[in-house]
């Protein structure tokens, strides 16, 4: 669990521009939505979360508001940039080059 | 329990220093209180959601904006405070060896005994973890607790059983005279000849005691390298000194030292105190003195009043260097303990012993000063 966490906390930055090119959302509603699509199998922890945000907004890749619920409760929303944008385009391309290169290794 | 959570986040971001930390907190609170709602819905458990929902939060000392070291938790078990005891015991019976040695002899073997016993259960406790619960992280953590107490335990057992020992030996000359019908070792001419022979033994067993001690030291670290893996050990004594001076060392506690009354002000009160019992001893209040004695009349007034005229002029800071008062009165005592050694007058050997000690912790704050400054550059 642990090798496999380490894993994809390697790709932190890719995996959260990915949920935030859906649409803008905020941080326990990230994390939630990857716990979905990752059928409960992995989350980040608030200091992972903070700390890969911080790096993403100082870059650009990322941007940030302030909205109030409906509850009343205020909320710091995460939107993806057009930088950010074009960095998940190449992102992706890289990862599907390293898979199908370990995707050949292992069926070799 | 949105309070509760709040309480938590802000006492965990406590040294957070960045500029956005109070905005970093709500944004931190936010999430997590999202996370509670989510787990008491599920549960209706108050505690469990609490807890799973602060577990969510990670580890933000990894950010390098927040000061705070990490520290091993574990729940704290019994045997420890066995080994706490043996520790504070054996410096405690080192220190009464001086007011009674058989009192002194009773408390560095129950510091013993108290060590042994937390020891050896704690050691237990470690080799079941490790078969057992397969922990290695906590079974290292008790053995090194184990090894940490010992180092500075070993350090007071050494001089304790060596001073024990030499009186000892003391006792039992005393006796061979008495028994030879030389009258009482008291009654000797040559006394200060058997007070320095008495030196030499006690160096030596000090020096035998310390070889066998660290010859003991030594074989058990290798056992504790065996069983740990770990070469480097820190005693207890060194954990203190870290805490106090260096990991924790910050501008509240260097300004305690640093202040340019603190060493006037105790050189002083110190001063004043001396420059009383002379007068007291020049009254006639501890016996027949000749109250024109020239001893204490050059204590007084040469040497005394000049270190208290120091003192005040170096607390209204005409004097700039803190430093020079506590050495003034050092040599001041040297000099009283010399005039009034005849006189059996307290006031010598204590004014000199208070100055040895403030002398002694303005050298520590020098060096803990210089090591600050440095890590500062």
């Amino acid at each position: 669990m642990n090798i496999f966490g380490d894993l994809l906390r390697g790709h932190t930055d890719m995996i959260l521009l990915s949920v935030l090119e859906k649409n803008d959302s905020y941080g326990y509603l990230i994390n939630k939505q990857i716990e979905k699509l990752t059928d409960n199998e992995f989350s980040f922890t608030e200091a992972t979360l903070y700390t890969s945000f911080k790096r993403l907004v100082q870059l650009g890749y990322v941007t940030t508001y302030w909205l109030e619920s409906d509850s009343g409760k205020k909320r710091k929303y995460y939107s993806i940039t057009s930088q950010g944008l074009q960095y998940l385009t190449v992102q992706n391309q890289e990862w599907k080059k390293i898979k199908t290169i370990i995707d050949k290794i292992i069926k070799a | 329990m949105y309070n509760k959570i709040k309480e938590y986040v802000n006492y965990q971001l406590r040294f957070d220093t960045s500029e956005n930390n109070q905005e970093k907190k709500e944004e931190i609170i936010g999430n997590i209180s999202d996370r509670y709602d989510e787990i008491f819905e599920k549960n209706h458990d108050e505690n469990l959601a609490y807890v799973e929902a602060i577990k969510s939060m990670g580890d933000f000392t990894l950010d390098d904006k927040i000061l705070e070291t990490k520290e091993k938790s574990y729940k704290p078990n019994i045997s420890e405070m066995f080994l706490i005891a043996g520790a504070i015991l054996s410096a405690f019976g080192l220190l009464m060896i001086f007011l009674n040695v058989v009192a002194g002899a009773v408390v560095v073997m129950l510091s013993i005994i108290s060590f042994s016993i937390g020891a050896s259960y704690l050691y237990q406790e470690s080799q079941y973890i490790k078969n057992e619960e397969y922990d290695i992280d906590k079974h290292n953590h008790y053995v090194n607790k184990i090894f940490s107490y010992m180092k500075t335990c070993f350090i007071f057992w050494a001089i304790s059983i060596s001073l024990l020992l030499t009186l000892l030996i003391y006792n039992l000359i005393a006796v061979a005279f008495m028994a030879s019908n030389l009258g009482s070792i008291t009654s000797i001419d040559d006394f200060q000849l058997i007070f320095f022979l008495l030196a030499i033994v006690f160096v030596i067993l000090f020096l035998i005691s310390l070889l066998i001690f660290s010859s003991l030291y030594k074989r058990l670290m290798k056992k504790y390298y065996l069983i740990t893996g770990e070469e480097k050990l820190v005693s207890v004594g060194q954990k203190i000194k870290q805490f106090l001076f260096l990991e924790s060392f910050d501008n509240k506690i260097k300004l305690i030292f640093i202040k340019n009354w603190f060493y006037p002000t105790f050189t002083l009160i110190f001063s004043l105190y001396c420059f009383v019992d002379l007068i007291l001893l020049s009254t006639g209040t501890y016996g027949d003195i000749d109250r024109s004695n020239l001893a204490i009349l050059i204590s007084e007034f040469v040497v005394v009043v000049p270190t208290i005229i120091i003192s005040i002029i170096a607390i209204t800071g005409k004097f700039k260097s803190r430093f020079v008062a506590p050495f003034v009165y050092l040599i001041s005592t040297i000099v009283i303990f010399i005039l009034t050694f005849s006189l059996y007058s307290m006031a010598g050997p204590i004014s000199f012993l208070s100055a040895i000690v403030l002398v002694v912790f303005m050298l520590i704050d020098i060096i803990v000063n210089l090591k600050y400054s440095q890590q500062k550059k």
